[in-house]
This record gives C-alpha cells, sequence and structure tokens, in this order.
C-alpha cells in the first residue's frame, strides 16, 4: 500500500524534501472523508491556541437579566489586534416552539459578534434585528450572527442542582455535554455582515476559516456556564453554589448541523482541498517523523492517548444504532493497538519500529475511521512540526479557465483527473437516484428522490462526477470533427460547459482535487459531508439523527476563559468525564 | 440599503440562475458585475437596465462567423456581454497564445461595460488585452498588462459617431506590442475622461468596509428573480432536509 503514496510531492519542510503524502484516490474518498475527526489544525483547536497565547481579554460591560435569565448581555473582547463586542438577547421560548432546523424562527439565545464597542444605538438596532436572525438585516460592523437552544435534558436539571447547592452528576451531562446548543453561526457577509475579505484583511485576529464564527461559539459556551450559574443563583441565594471548574470544562457547545453545509464542500473545492493538503501534510510530517524509529516518551504519549480515545468513543451516548455499532468497533481495534502498545513497547523502540508500519498495518488490518482516529492521534505528537500549517487554510478561490488548452490535453486530464468521475455508470438508475434543491424555505439545501420528488429541474449543480461525464462526452463527439481544435473553440460551440472546463482545469492543479463521490447516487451518505467539515470545525461526539443531520459538541474540554492566562496543555482534543479534584486549579468558580 | 459583496454575489448567481444561465456564466455574470460595481462603473445601474431584456434573451452566446489565424469575428445575437463577453475574451487570449497576438470583434452585443471585469480576469492568466468600443458620440479604450488587477480607462472623442454595437479585443503577451497594434487600426480622439487606478482601489475599499448600496426594487426584482430556482416546500420535501 505505500508504493501507492506520492513520494513525488514538493511539500517540503525544513531539510525534508518529500513527504509520503497520501494519494487523493485514498484520501478524497467520501467515506474517509465522513471518518476524520478533530487535529491539531481544526478551527477550533488553533482559534483556542491563539486566545490563550494572546491571552485575550474577555470581560462583560452589560450583564442585564432577569431573575429567569432573559435579558441582554455584551462581552467586550480584547484580541490582539483589535476591540469586539460580542453582544447576545435571552428570549423567554416555549419549550414547543423550539427546533432545531434552519426554518426555525425563534430561539432561547441570539447573538451577534460585531467590530469594536458598542454604543447605545448599535445596541438598539442589533436589539431588533439580532433576534429575527434571517429575517432581519445588520450591517457591515457585524462579523456573526448566531443562536441557540438550551437542551432540555441538562439545562434546567444543572440549574436546578445547583441552586439547591449540589454539582450536577458527570453521568448525566456526558450523555449530552452541553446546556445550549448553536443551530446557526452565519458569517461571510450574509443577511449585510462584514464580507470574509473584511474580516480577513482587516481584523487579523479572525484572520482564518470561520475563526469569528468559531469564536462565537466559544462566547456561547461562556455566556451558558454564567448564565447557568447566575440562574441557579437567582432561584435560590442562600444555598446555591456555582459550577465546579472541572465540570465547566467539560460542557461544550451543541451544535446541530444538516443538509446545509453539504453543498458548501463541493461549492469551495479548491478550499477544501487546501484544508485536506495540510491535514495531510501535518500527517505526512508526523509519518516521516517516525522513519527512524520512536522514543519511549512518544510511545507513552501515544498510549496514554490511545486510552483516551477508547474511552471518550465509550462514553459517547447516541441512539443512532449504526454509529454505536463504529464506536464498538474502533474501540475495539483501539484496545487491540494499546495492548500492542504495552506488550511490545520495548522492541517496538528496540526495533526502531516506525509509524508508516503502523500505519500500513492500519490500513491493511482496521476500519477506515480507526485509521483516522490513529492518524489524528499521530498528529498531535508532533506540535513543533504541524502547528504552523494553521496558517496555511485559506486559498484563493478562483477557478480559471485555459482556454488556449488543446481539447486533446484536457480529454487527457480528465482520464487521469477524474477516472473516478468515468468510471460511474450513470445509466443505472441508482446512479442518478437523488437530486439537491433548495426549498423555498430559507433556501434550504434538500435531497430528494428523483421522480418521485418535486424540483428535479432545479436541481443545484452539485453532481461533480456527472457533470464531468457530460462535458467528457461532448469533447469526445466535438473531437470526431475538430481533433485540432482548443477550449476556446469548444466553448463558442457549447457555452454551457466552460463552468465544469473551469472548475476541471483548476482542480486538476490541486493536489487532492474534487471529492470522489457521485452525489446523486440513490445511496449517497450526506452525512459524511457534514462529518468532514465538522471535523475541520473541531467538533467532537457525532451523533447522527438521520444520513442528513447530525449532532456534535463544540469545544467540549477546552479551557475556561478564567484559564487564558494559565499554563495550557493544548490537550483537549477527545474528552473524557473529568474526575472533580484532579486538577489543582479544579476549585469552584 | 446595503449588502455585503459576498451576499449580492450568492444572490446574483442564483438570479442568474433563474434567468436560466449555465453554471459558468452566472459564475461569470455575477463576477462582471460585482467588479464593475465595486470599482465605479455602475455595474448594478448596468444589470438593471439589462433584466428586461435576459428575461427574454433565451441566453444567446456568441457565434463564430469567421476565424482566419490571429482574427475572429463574432455575433453576440443581440445578447449582453453577460453572456457572450467570456466566450470573446477566452477565444482573444487562445488565438493570442497561439499566434503571438490576435484581434476578435464581437458584432450585436449589449452592456459592453461590463466586460472590463473578463479583461481583468484574463490579465491574471498573464495575458494583455485592450479592449475597444464606442457608445455614440463617445470611445472607450480599457487596457491591461499581463498579472495586472485592474485596467487604464480611458473615453475618447469620436469625430464620426456611428450606431455601432460592436467590442474590439486585442490580446497578446505584453501590453505595448498590443497597444501598438491598437494604435496602428484606431486613431483616438482627444481623451474626456481618465479613471485611475488608486480611484478604483478607494472605491472597491469603500465597498468592501460599508457594504455595496443596493436600490431596494433591483433587490427585490433579483429576488423574484432567485425564487424561480426554489423549489415549494412540502411535507415531503421537509422529509428531504432530515425530519
Amino acid at each position: 500500500m505505500r508504493s501507492e503514496h506520492n513520494t513525488a510531492s514538493k511539500q517540503s519542510y525544513g531539510n525534508r524534501a518529500a513527504l509520503p503524502m497520501r494519494p487523493a484516490s485514498q484520501v478524497m474518498q467520501l467515506d474517509r472523508l465522513g471518518s476524520f475527526h478533530q487535529s491539531r489544525l481544526s478551527f477550533m483547536r488553533t482559534l483556542v491556541r491563539r486566545m490563550v497565547q494572546e491571552n485575550w481579554q474577555i470581560k462583560s460591560t452589560i450583564f442585564d437579566l432577569d431573575t429567569e435569565g432573559y435579558g441582554t448581555a455584551v462581552y467586550e473582547v480584547q484580541a490582539k489586534y483589535g476591540t469586539y463586542s460580542y453582544v447576545l438577547f435571552s428570549h423567554y421560548l416555549d419549550p414547543e416552539n423550539r427546533n432545531d432546523r434552519v426554518i426555525a424562527n425563534q430561539w432561547d439565545l441570539t447573538m451577534a459578534l460585531c467590530e469594536g464597542t458598542v454604543g447605545a444605538e448599535q445596541l438598539e438596532f442589533l436589539r431588533t434585528n439580532v433576534p429575527k436572525q434571517e429575517a432581519g438585516r445588520v450591517d457591515s460592523r457585524v462579523l456573526v450572527l448566531s443562536r441557540g437552544n438550551r437542551s432540555g435534558r441538562t439545562f434546567e436539571y444543572v440549574v436546578d442542582e445547583l441552586a439547591h447547592g449540589r454539582q450536577p452528576d458527570i453521568d448525566v451531562i456526558a450523555e449530552v455535554g452541553y446546556l445550549y446548543r448553536t443551530t446557526a453561526a452565519y458569517g461571510s457577509g450574509k443577511l449585510g455582515m462584514a464580507d470574509w475579505e473584511k474580516v480577513r484583511t482587516k481584523h487579523r485576529d479572525f484572520n482564518r476559516p470561520f475563526a469569528a464564527e468559531m469564536f462565537t461559539c466559544f462566547m456561547l459556551r461562556h455566556f451558558s456556564l454564567q448564565h447557568t450559574d447566575y440562574v441557579a443563583a437567582q432561584r435560590k441565594p442562600e444555598t446555591a453554589v456555582s459550577l465546579h471548574n472541572d465540570i465547566k470544562r467539560y460542557f461544550g457547545i451543541g451544535n446541530s448541523t444538516g443538509l446545509g453545509m453539504a453543498p458548501f464542500l463541493i461549492n469551495h473545492p479548491l478550499l477544501i482541498n487546501q484544508w485536506i493538503e495540510q491535514r495531510e501534510t501535518a500527517l505526512a510530517r508526523a509519518v516521516d517523523a517516525g522513519t527512524d524509529g520512536v522514543t519511549s516518551a512518544m510511545l507513552e504519549q501515544f498510549r496514554v492517548g490511545t486510552a483516551r480515545v477508547i474511552q471518550h468513543l465509550g462514553e459517547i451516548v447516541t441512539g443512532d444504532s449504526q454509529q454505536n455499532i463504529s464506536n464498538g468497533l474502533v474501540r475495539g481495534e483501539l484496545q487491540e493497538l494499546g495492548q500492542w502498545l504495552v506488550n511490545e513497547g520495548p522492541n517496538i523502540i528496540a526495533n526502531h519500529y516506525s509509524w508508516a508500519e503502523l500505519v500500513l498495518y492500519a490500513e491493511t488490518n482496521w476500519r477506515v475511521e480507526t485509521q483516522e482516529v490513529m492518524n489524528t492521534m499521530l498528529i498531535e505528537l508532533y506540535p513543533e512540526l504541524v502547528d504552523e500549517l494553521e496558517e496555511q487554510m485559506s486559498v484563493d478561490e478562483d477557478q480559471h479557465l485555459v482556454p488556449q488548452m488543446s481539447l486533446a490535453d484536457l480529454k487527457l486530464l480528465i482520464e487521469d483527473k477524474y477516472d473516478w468521475a468515468l468510471a460511474i455508470d450513470f445509466a443505472e438508475p441508482a446512479a442518478q437516484g437523488s437530486f439537491w434543491y433548495r426549498s423555498e424555505e430559507k433556501m434550504e439545501p434538500r435531497l430528494g428522490q428523483t421522480h418521485i420528488d418535486m424540483g428535479m429541474e432545479k436541481q443545484m449543480p452539485l453532481a461533480i462526477g456527472r457533470m464531468v461525464r457530460e462535458c467528457f462526452d461532448e469533447i469526445c463527439v466535438y473531437m470526431t470533427e475538430f481533433p485540432q481544435q482548443d477550449v476556446a473553440h469548444f466553448i463558442l460551440q457549447q457555452p454551457n460547459f466552460s463552468g465544469a472546463i473551469s472548475r476541471i482545469q483548476t482542480m486538476a492543479q490541486s493536489h487532492y482535487g474534487d471529492i470522489r463521490e457521485n452525489l446523486v447516487h440513490a445511496d449517497v451518505l450526506p452525512i459524511h459531508l457534514l462529518r468532514c467539515k465538522l471535523s475541520f470545525f473541531g467538533v467532537s461526539k457525532f451523533d447522527p439523527r438521520s444520513r442528513l443531520w447530525v449532532r456534535n459538541t463544540m469545544f467540549q474540554g477546552a479551557p475556561l476563559v478564567s484559564d487564558f492566562d494559565k499554563p495550557f496543555l493544548d490537550d483537549w482534543q477527545f474528552p473524557i468525564k473529568p474526575v472533580l479534584g484532579a486538577t489543582p486549579d479544579s476549585s469552584t468558580a | 440599503m446595503k449588502v455585503s459583496r459576498n451576499e449580492l454575489t450568492a444572490t446574483l448567481k442564483k438570479a442568474f440562475e433563474g434567468l436560466g444561465f449555465s453554471v459558468g456564466d452566472y459564475q461569470d455574470a455575477a463576477a462582471m458585475i460585482i467588479w464593475s460595481q465595486m470599482h465605479g462603473f455602475d455595474g448594478l445601474q448596468q444589470l438593471q437596465d439589462a433584466l428586461p431584456f435576459l428575461n427574454d434573451c433565451l441566453c444567446l452566446h456568441a457565434k463564430l462567423i469567421h476565424n482566419d489565424d490571429h482574427q475572429a469575428l463574432l455575433d453576440g445575437q443581440g445578447s449582453s456581454v453577460l453572456l457572450s463577453g467570456s466566450q470573446t475574451v477566452r477565444l482573444a487570449c487562445a488565438l493570442a497564445r497561439q499566434y503571438g497576438s490576435s484581434r476578435v470583434r464581437l458584432d450585436n452585443c449589449h452592456n459592453r461595460r461590463l466586460i472590463i471585469q473578463r479583461l481583468a480576469s484574463a490579465a491574471a492568466s498573464h495575458s494583455a488585452l485592450v479592449a475597444y468600443w464606442v457608445e455614440g458620440t463617445t470611445a472607450i479604450k480599457v487596457s491591461i498588462g499581463p498579472g495586472a488587477k485592474r485596467p487604464d480607462y480611458g473615453r475618447y472623442v469620436v469625430q464620426d459617431a456611428v450606431a455601432d454595437q460592436s467590442l474590439l479585443i486585442f490580446a497578446g503577451a505584453d501590453l505595448a506590442s498590443i497597444d501598438q497594434q491598437f494604435n496602428d487600426e484606431i486613431a483616438l480622439g482627444i481623451q474626456t475622461e481618465a479613471y485611475s487606478w488608486d480611484a478604483m482601489v478607494d472605491r472597491y475599499d469603500i465597498m468592501l468596509d460599508e457594504g455595496i448600496e443596493i436600490d431596494e426594487s433591483l433587490w427585490y426584482e433579483l429576488d423574484t428573480l432567485v425564487a424561480r430556482v426554489l423549489v415549494e416546500s412540502t411535507d415531503s420535501s421537509r422529509a428531504g432536509a432530515g425530519d
């Protein structure tokens, strides 16, 4: 299997000329992308590193809530390069109206991240518009708009326990992992907000992809912890206690992600390629660093990490039987790994065993998800080789058509780079059994069944494989008459293929290219697309609710704002239940 | 009202899709409008003027009438540069790569000012381009060198006004040689207006920072076009979102 790896890659670092990058044919399979887990390069991880390293100062300037916890909160954020305001409105919401779908129009909390400080006039403007979310309008001073709903399972329980002077049961918290969950975080210029280019160039604190959106979710977590303490204290001031800091760290923010995220991966192929290329570079650097053998300290770190992931997976509660089975199988294979590390540790060191051999073993013997968990753990071992890649996650997304390219060359290019698309038999009914469309309800992307659901004539152009096939076939027909012709002349005759050719020529220059899947197959699993993007966000505890949407947890295990000025290990991945009092700073707040 | 660039881009793409544009066309068309607006060339006004015609245009593209080595003649079929502009510039660039330089004329086309974004895009791929057209009594010349981001734009007096809906594109590897080619063919009158690169950058920065002003009636008109690509929501369709 190693012989397939692309050792001709131009990736380089330090004095290493070439790295063993995995080939696109392996990495860009949808089931593998859907098995990715968060890594050191995930956006939550990099944001937390930045906040802690730069010791961002976050203080509430307005905390105007009534005894039930409804009202307004404003936090001022002093980051390295600028000042920002996080403005939050807490509303009463009838539980009957609590809905995580994008089509909802009421929420428990609505919030906005703004540039600079917010004055009284702007606050009133935000109070009018932010609670409306998509039905409102904001302006370019706003970077992110978001909302959240409280957890029906934990919020009241935790408040009640604290009000009575008790800490909540960790096992109850472990089943959910959060007090509030966010259902959307809009940025990049939506609803009148600041463009991504403005954020990237004028607000350097958030110049990495989705950094402002992730920060908004982090602040929701911060508020949710303060809010819970506050409501408990209001309810029974004579007995109430604050949440234990270790429990606070174990609370994340819930997230529900549906199909809306899926088209993003198809419509931003260069960006996705960039993210994957950086992650693969990180893995290649880790594997390469182990070429000459691994040390006992590193082996011990790897063993501890393995045990942690086993515990983490064992603590996930999901009603999805497939996910449960998968978690169990991955745990079993990781236990095999852990046992091998214990039993063979001395031999591994003495025989100069390399990570490459372990990766090869995993690829041959273990499930794809186990392989990707292990890859994440390998990346974790080498922060000094990996972390600098966090600055490489952005890319110019322009696609350029090369009009002078001969059709003969373009045909060869498609045969080489899109062989996976040409291998799909679109004459098979199941191969076109689905279609993607936008609903009139908030333009929500939906997946329809061909010849059953309405709207096929308005389908979104997400079937890249089919588009390539159609383009290829037309080129072949055209070339029978004009074999020497170029792309410019072909497009004069077939103008509707200019988009396809732009994409093909552009992505052919990239390292990993397009996702290799027929996304209109009857059995397509969009949840893999969601999981791929969510892994780059840095979420954990995937809880699929169907093949179309997934619940997960953000920032669970991350440092608290009050931890920013303390020593930081950056090891909050794969969160596990805390043992109260196990850390030096585990006192109650 | 003000909208962001990303928001306007997304709306324009869907609106053009609603008009029947294909993927490549609606991406290029949205880019042309946005670029023109943000650099001071009234892209939104041109769009507003063009929409009644785009509704009836059947998405006609340019048709190749004649191609003799480095020269070509295209018929825009009365359509907008939003549909024929990309084809024209790409043909000019392809011929220039093959023959060293090229001259392509697109007849019978509209909204020619929108071509400037396509020139800037082609320049990013190391082509030099000059575009020329006549609007009543003034002629417009736009030139851009390989790798440059923003073009030189000038308006000139035309002595003999002609009712001409053509657009002339010269392309080559360097700006000096195709400028010479242009000057050999066309004698410009007195320059009446020049628009500097700095002025374009200033406008762009302001709109990026504060948003793009758009007439509400145009915004709602675009919304109605966007609605054409949306599908009615039913209980069954909600199942396709995970319900």
